[in-house]
């Protein structure tokens, strides 16, 4: 998704000819060879996915015979489908979880003033600096015991709430000015009423931040999805596809395809909330 | 409709108190205007009276029963805010008929609200927009059509005019002055403003340090300031305040001229005491031909700042530089000795130590 800011920078560098400095050279050059960094695995990515397997440690990224069988096969020989879906279910599920408990938890320590609010905040805080391989076998552990174990609600429940989001919640929640809650209170909303329809559009920037960073996290999730369910029904897409790499030999071409198509609806999900970013940040721009 | 009432209430964060006990009477219908210096506690009274925060001691009552303890939106008030607070996703119909929306009235009726308060406002035209598209003016008057909308029994107003530019905000000071007029509800404004107060007040009431320094009506106050503080607060240019000795009967200024004591609050003076001698600029005026009436004082020009209606002198008399006025047409150079008249009817004193009005 970083390959999106390339055509942005590029333009806006295109426009000014007049400007052009030995320094702007080695600015281009540097971006445009980050960005053919960026472009080439998904270049790769695709190309492969289009190749027969004869084909694909060949270096040309053109293929000699293009096909579509792989894409095919996955289809009809594999529960591609099926993982797709449990990945699109446990993301979207997992993401409007997060957008909104932490935005809930993120308003409660910021816009109320209790006993230990400060104690709460340091406590979520401090979850970040925990790395998810130290939590796995707790999750584990506690997975096993609830039976939760080869479940969507097994795979999903370590990211239904996160620190780093209600963190993130807070920061943003202190740039709503008290002055609209309380004009909303004078409305007549109750707190919930107030949080919800007022102060959650206000900071619709941070949620669409949040609301993206969430879904990719989550459909690229591996290592918890793998450990926590053995079923193949079950499995989330990067499990799956991690699955054709057999014992003896990974099919390149059919792993490709499939992680092309799991591209896709990241894509779409940036494509939508990338629009709500831009116009809430329009929003905080204005005064009142 | 409603008269609001304060008795003795006070506000304090943890143990730091800001409001120290304000009793105000507020008749039903009247425009009362609170003023004062930046953080002497108007927002925080105003922000008791609607409900956004607690009161820490004493008791409100609006329309005579006591509030302390219900929501804002069961005290029959509507309120604007200084940055107006529109809720900015939504639109200006929208952004009216929330409180109306929210207390599940009819849609019909909500809408035949609306459009009257955007009538009365001329936003009629901008209903459907969203506040990023009007302008700051348009913006002010769609904060008070909300509040209008809800037709409340108190106005409260905190300092609803202070992001506008100059201009907008005397056209807009009308506009509140004529809704108040026409609809006659109990407001209750906040402002730092003093010109805003002296042209909007029914009464005003002058904070200082979370305490009333006075209260009463706009002229009242303008000519009977009860201390140095409010004098120096109402009125501008400000008025000259300078600690004088009493000698021989009058008001040594130093150098050789003197004031005679005034009548009002100059009796009690005696000889060698020490008084605070305040001056309005409008009190001082170059003698030339007809508002020659008063005492002279000999001085010597200083500065000169010419406004067009008139202009502002700043003289050298006696030890002390006063502030004085001359005819628009009338300006004097710097350096230049001037005549002037005082009017020793308008003079004021003030007790040197307490500051407090000598009447
Ligand atoms: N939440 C709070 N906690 C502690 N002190 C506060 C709080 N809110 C306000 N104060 C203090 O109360 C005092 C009065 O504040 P207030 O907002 O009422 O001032 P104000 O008269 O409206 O000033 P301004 O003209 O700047 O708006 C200030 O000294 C301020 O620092
Ligand atoms: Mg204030």
């Amino acid at each position: 998704m970083t390959a999106g800011a390339l055509p942005s920078t590029a333009a806006r560098g295109a426009v000014r000819f007049k400007d052009v400095r030995p320094g702007r050279i080695v600015a281009w050059t540097l971006l445009a060879m980050g960005g053919i960094a960026m472009v080439m695995p998904l270049v790769v990515m695709i190309s492969t996915s289009l190749k027969y397997p004869h084909e694909v440690y060949d270096l040309n990224l053109i293929p000699v015979e293009p096909t579509l069988e792989n894409y095919l096969h996955i289809f009809q020989n594999t529960k591609f489908l099926r993982w797709f879906v449990n990945s699109l279910i446990i993301s979207i599920l997992t993401t409007a979880s997060v957008v909104f408990f932490d935005g809930l938890v993120g308003y409660v320590l910021c816009k109320f003033s209790f006993r230990g609010r400060q104690v709460v905040f340091v406590a979520i805080l401090s979850t970040l600096m925990i790395p998810t391989e130290m939590l796995v076998i707790p999750w584990y552990l506690m997975a096993r015991d609830f039976g939760w174990l080869n479940s969507v609600w097994g795979i999903m429940f370590p990211g239904i709430m996160t620190g780093f989001g209600t963190f993130l919640m807070r920061q943003f929640f202190e740039g709503v000015p008290d002055d609209y809650i309380h004009a909303a209170r004078i409305d007549g909303l109750n707190e919930f009423q107030i949080w919800w329809r007022i102060a959650m559009p206000l900071v619709t920037p941070a949620l669409s931040a949040l609301a993206i960073f969430t879904f990719l996290g989550n459909w690229t999730a591996f290592l918890w999805p793998l450990i926590a369910t053995s079923n193949r029904d079950l499995y989330t897409l990067p499990v799956g596809l991690a699955s054709f790499s057999g014992e003896f030999a990974t099919e390149w071409e059919m792993v490709m395809a499939g992680a092309s198509l799991a591209t896709l609806p990241t894509l779409v999900f940036f494509l939508i909330f990338q629009r709500y970013i831009i116009r809430g940040v329009m929003l905080t721009g204005v005064k009142g | 409709m409603a008269n609001v009432s304060l008795r003795s209430v006070v506000k304090r964060y943890g143990k730091q108190a800001v409001v120290h006990g304000i009793d105000l009477e507020i008749a039903d219908g009247e425009f009362l205007v609170m003023v004062g210096p930046s953080g002497c506690g108007k927002s925080t009274t105003l922000r008791m009276i609607a409900g956004l925060e607690d009161v820490s001691g004493g008791e409100i009552r609006i329309a005579d029963r006591v509030v302390n303890d219900l929501e804002p939106k069961d005290r029959n008030i509507a309120m604007v805010f200084q940055n107006y607070a529109l809720y900015p996703h939504m639109t200006v119909f929208d952004n009216i008929g929330f409180g109306l929306h929210a207390a599940r009235l009819p849609k019909a009726e909500v809408a035949a609200r609306v459009t009257k308060a955007a009538g009365m406002l001329g936003l009629a035209d901008y209903l459907q927009r969203r506040p990023a598209q009007l302008s700051g003016g348009q913006r002010q008057r769609v904060a008070m059509g909300r509040a209008i909308v809800r037709d409340p029994a108190v106005f409260l107003f905190d300092e609803p005019l202070s992001n506008l530019d100059a201009q907008l905000r005397n056209q807009m000071r009308t506009e509140i002055k004529r809704l108040h007029q026409s609809i006659g509800t109990t407001i209750v404004y906040v402002t730092h403003d003093q010109v805003e107060a002296m042209t909007l007040a029914d009464r005003i009431v002058i904070m200082r340090d979370g305490r009333v320094e006075q209260v009463g009506a706009p002229l009242d106050i303008f000519h009977r300031p009860a201390n140095t503080f409010v004098a120096g607060f109402i009125g501008s240019p400000q008025m000259n305040m300078i600690e004088v000795p009493v000698r021989a009967g009058a008001l040594d200024l130093g150098e050789g001229v003197s004031i005679p004591v005034p009548p009002r609050g100059g009796a009690g003076l005696s000889e060698g005491s020490r008084v605070i001698l305040g001056i309005r600029p409008d009190d001082l005026v170059a003698a030339d031909g007809a508002r020659a009436a008063g005492v002279p004082l000999e001085g010597r020009v200083a500065v000169v700042e010419p406004l067009g209606t008139e202009t502002q002198i700043f003289v050298r008399v006696g030890s002390h530089e006063l502030i004085g006025k001359a005819d628009g047409h009338h300006v004097p150079r710097p350096g230049e000795p001037i005549r002037l008249v005082c009017n020793v009817d308008r003079l004021h004193l003030f007790d040197a130590e307490r500051k407090h009005a000598l009447a």
